[in-house]
Parts: C-alpha cells; sequence; structure tokens
C-alpha cells in the first residue's frame, strides 16, 4: 500500500516537474531521465550497501546480452541464477525455514520483483530486437529498468514498448506540446488515482483489519467465518481499488511527460470466470506470465508427453503458471497458498468450459455464455472465489487457519 | 498448395471450423476461439505441419496470419 510519507511527497512533485523535463527533446533527455530514476532508487534505498546489491543485481543482464558471445546456450544458466538471486535476495521465509538457512540480508530491496520481470524480458528479447535493428545502451537500459513511473509496482513494460515510446519524436527539436482536452484528462485520472488510494482503499483497509483483528477472538464457528467472508469482501475491495488507483496515479503521471504506460485493469470483478479474471486484473502480469511461463510449459507440453491431450497440456501448464505467479507476489506460506488457489481456479474454469462446449455444442454453448442469468450468476460465483483467494494476500491467515 | 493454403487448413483444424477463410490481415479478433491457450495449438500445429521450430520471442510476436507466413516462409 502506499503510505503518506515525505518520500511519497517527493514522489508527488517529481511527478508533477517530470513533465517538464521529459517533453522536452534534446540530446541529453534520457540522460536527465536517468540522473532522475537514479535519485528515486538511491532516495528510496535505506542503504549504500542495498544499493551497492541493487545495482550489481540489475547490471548483469545488462553485461550478459553486451558481451557474451554464445548467448542462446547461455540464457538459462543466467535465467535460474536471476531467479535464485531473486528467491535468496527476497527472503522467502517459509523456504528459509525448509532449507535451514539464515537470510544474511536485513533489509528488501525496493521494486526487486518488477526488476526480474524486466530483466528476464530484457534478456529474452534483446537478441531479436537486435535482429530488427533496434540498439539499447547502458542509459536505455537503466532507465527501462528503473523507470521511477513503473519501479514500485509496474504496470510492467516490455524493452520493446518502452523503447518505442520513449524514442519516438525524436525528430522534433523542443518542446512537444500537449493539447488541453488530453492535459485535463490526465490530471483527472492523477486526482483520482490518489483519491482511490488515499481515501476509498484506505476506508477499505481500516475495515478489513477491523474485521480480519476480529478474528482472533470469534465466540463460534459461524461467527468466525461470518467474519472471514466480511473481511474477504473489504479487503478484495482495497486490494481493487489500491492498486488500481496506484496505476491510474502512474498511468497518469506518465501520460503528462508523453510517456504511454499499458493499461492494468479492465473492471476484473465483472469477470464470468476466473480465466477471464486474469485476462482483466493485473493485465501486464497476465501477459508477461503467458509469454514467459505459460506458453513455453504448455508448448514443451503439447510437442511431448501430451501431443493428443491439448485440455490436459493446457490444465498443467496453466496450473503451474498461476502457482508459480502466486508465490512471486509474497514470502510466505500464505501466498503458496493463493498461488495454488489461482491455479486451482483456471483449471476448473477450464476443464468446465471445455466439458460445456462438448456438452452443448458451439451454438447452445455461445447462446448459454451469453444469457444474462448466467453471466450475472458466474459474475458473482468469479468475486466470491477470488475475494477468497485475495485473503492470503497481506494477512496472515494460514497461522490463523493453523491455530 | 501454398503456404497460405496450409495454413488455412491448419486454422480448420485447430479451431474446428470448415469455413475459416484466413487473409495476411487475419487477426485474433476475427477468429472465433483464437485466444493465448489456443494460439499455442496452432503454433505447435503449424510447427508439425511445416517441420520448423519457432522461439519462445517468436511464438509470442505472431499476431496475425501474416507473421505466421513470414516466419514460415523465411525457414523452409
Amino acid at each position: 500500500m502506499i503510505e503518506l510519507s515525505t518520500k511519497s511527497l517527493f514522489f508527488v512533485l517529481l511527478l508533477l516537474l517530470a513533465p517538464f523535463v521529459l517533453r522536452y527533446r534534446w540530446k541529453g533527455r534520457k540522460t536527465v531521465f536517468l540522473i532522475l530514476n537514479i535519485a528515486v532508487i538511491s532516495l528510496a534505498a535505506g542503504s549504500l550497501m542495498q544499493l551497492a546489491i541493487t545495482a550489481v543485481w540489475i547490471l548483469i543482464p545488462f553485461l550478459f546480452v553486451r558481451f557474451v558471445k554464445k548467448q542462446q546456450k547461455l540464457q538459462p544458466v543466467l535465467i535460474i541464477w536471476l531467479i535464485a538471486s531473486f528467491v535468496y535476495l527476497a527472503g522467502y521465509g517459509f523456504l528459509f525455514s525448509v532449507l535451514h538457512l539464515d537470510l544474511i540480508l536485513p533489509f528488501k530491496i525496493l521494486g526487486l520483483s518488477y526488476f526480474l520481470f524486466r530483466e528476464i524480458d530484457y534478456v529474452l528479447q534483446m537478441p531479436y530486437l537486435k535482429e530488427q535493428g533496434y540498439a539499447c545502451d547502458l542509459t536505455d537500459y537503466l532507465n527501462y529498468v528503473l523507470s521511477f513511473y513503473t519501479l514500485l509496482a509496474g504496470p510492467i513494460l516490455r524493452y520493446k514498448a518502452f523503447a518505442d515510446d520513449f524514442h519516438k519524436d525524436e525528430d522534433q527539436k523542443g518542446y512537444i506540446p500537449i493539447a488541453k482536452q488530453e492535459l485535463f484528462t490526465l490530471i483527472n485520472r492523477v486526482v483520482n488515482g490518489y483519491f482511490k488510494v488515499y481515501v476509498i482503499s484506505a476506508i477499505l483497509d481500516h475495515y478489513a483489519r477491523y474485521w480480519f483483528d476480529g478474528l482472533k477472538s470469534h465466540s463460534s464457528m459461524l461467527h468466525a467465518i461470518v467474519a472471514f467472508c466480511i473481511f474477504a469482501f473489504f479487503n478484495c475491495w482495497f486490494i481493487y481499488f489500491n492498486f488500481s488507483g496506484y496505476c491510474d496515479i502512474v498511468i497518469g503521471a506518465a501520460g503528462l511527460a508523453g510517456l504511454e504506460i499499458h493499461e492494468n485493469f479492465n473492471r476484473p470483478y465483472l469477470s464470468c470466470n476466473v480465466i477471464e479474471f486474469w485476462n482483466r486484473h493485473h493485465i501486464t502480469l497476465s501477459e508477461w506470465i503467458r509469454d514467459y511461463i505459460f506458453m513455453p510449459s504448455y508448448k514443451l507440453l503439447l510437442s511431448g508427453p501430451l501431443a493428443k491431450a491439448a485440455v490436459a497440456a493446457q490444465a498443467i501448464a496453466l496450473f503451474f503458471t498461476f502457482f508459480v505467479a502466486g508465490i512471486w507476489h509474497g514470502t510466505t506460506i500464505d501466498y503458496v497458498m493463493y498461488g495454488f488457489f489461482q491455479g486451482l481456479g483456471i483449471v476448473v474454469s477450464l476443464l468446465y468450459r471445455e466439458k460445456r462446449k462438448k456438452l452443448l455444442g458451439k451454438q447452445k454453448n455461445k447462446a448459454y455464455e451469453n444469457n444474462r442469468a448466467v453471466i450475472w450468476i458466474t459474475r458473482i460465483m468469479t468475486w466470491s472465489y477470488i475475494s477468497l483467494t485475495f485473503s492470503f494476500t497481506g494477512y496472515p491467515v494460514m497461522p490463523l487457519f493453523l491455530r | 498448395m501454398d503456404i497460405k493454403e496450409r495454413l488455412q487448413d491448419v486454422f480448420r483444424d485447430v479451431f474446428d471450423d470448415e469455413e475459416i477463410v484466413i487473409s495476411e490481415e487475419t487477426t485474433a479478433a476475427d477468429i472465433d476461439g483464437w485466444d493465448s491457450l489456443t494460439h499455442i495449438q496452432l503454433v505447435v500445429a503449424v510447427q508439425n505441419e511445416f517441420g520448423v521450430k519457432f522461439s519462445m520471442v517468436e511464438t509470442s510476436s505472431m499476431k496475425n496470419v501474416g507473421d505466421f507466413i513470414r516466419l514460415i516462409e523465411s525457414r523452409v
């Protein structure tokens, strides 16, 4: 959650001033953006040690792409190293306790999980992009990985989209004007974003915490179940308003600076199944895991042991993908459960859809899917399931169950 | 049969629809059921039909029929 502090006020100031610098086209523009990005990460880092480790972790993928010759062969090694070091740096508590390891680093690196996405995308995409004539110097790379607009919680940019967008209009000189209507729309979006984060989600967070704390002293099982459902209700709306509000702020502010950041939400709680939900919620994460986890694992299964069983291959690959994505969200055992339930929800949605298609046939299935009553019933069922699974994010639910 | 005709047969087979007619501009929006799940089925079926292999990046970068044709042409 974004908290009101000196650092967040500095961030507001930065969002207000950056457009004046970034809308101006001159050859030093990307260096100025880099200075701003380094200033943000330096202020956010707790110590020099933290900053040094962040720098090393970020620079290795760039050096790999720049200097290693047999990249295709060594790519898997680098990716495994990046994931392993991410797990270590992020401090996955349940893994450390299972392996009886002690955490050496007493701090968390800011934006670490999002760095991982950008680094993997860069390593895998760059050889392909180079063939298409894309160039990337150290300044471009650091601006991509460290961009203060997406540093904290995405949306997850791809290098190609970032490079295309940042270097557009470079043949022009001077200030790139903004239309009045667009200016008001973007300012409105930023203000709405702050309202969602600091007012609506703050209220929802207060009630979610209130009902969660009440669970520790419940008088009966029925009371506990009702209290848990109310907590889940407030928590899922808190997640939506907090995260989508944050995205409104950064997408709007980046738009003021002439930069385009992809949309991350499309009314997710109107989804009719868990598959559709992940196409509408945290869209850039869904697209990333689709391209880099689901596609290779599904392709591997389809090309090998499950060549004649597409649905089984889909189910296994989807479960694996969303289980991994769930664990990526956090470092405690609660996030393992979150990943498990997301994977389960996706697989059930898939199998139900396939079974229904077979039973009803194409035409009847379409009519069923377009039936208003079915739409609303499935929306409510999906939202209920998602809100219960979201309970595992941000709250120690498993210790409560075990108690 | 040229590449486009063979590709059309693959599309008809994967999407189980004999009515499908493709052009280079055909995208997921034009074909019922072409989503991220069937996209991989399509890519694997195309690989098998033409005896080619696509990388992970190529798989996700193919957005329309024209992309498929150009990549196949560069391989066969």
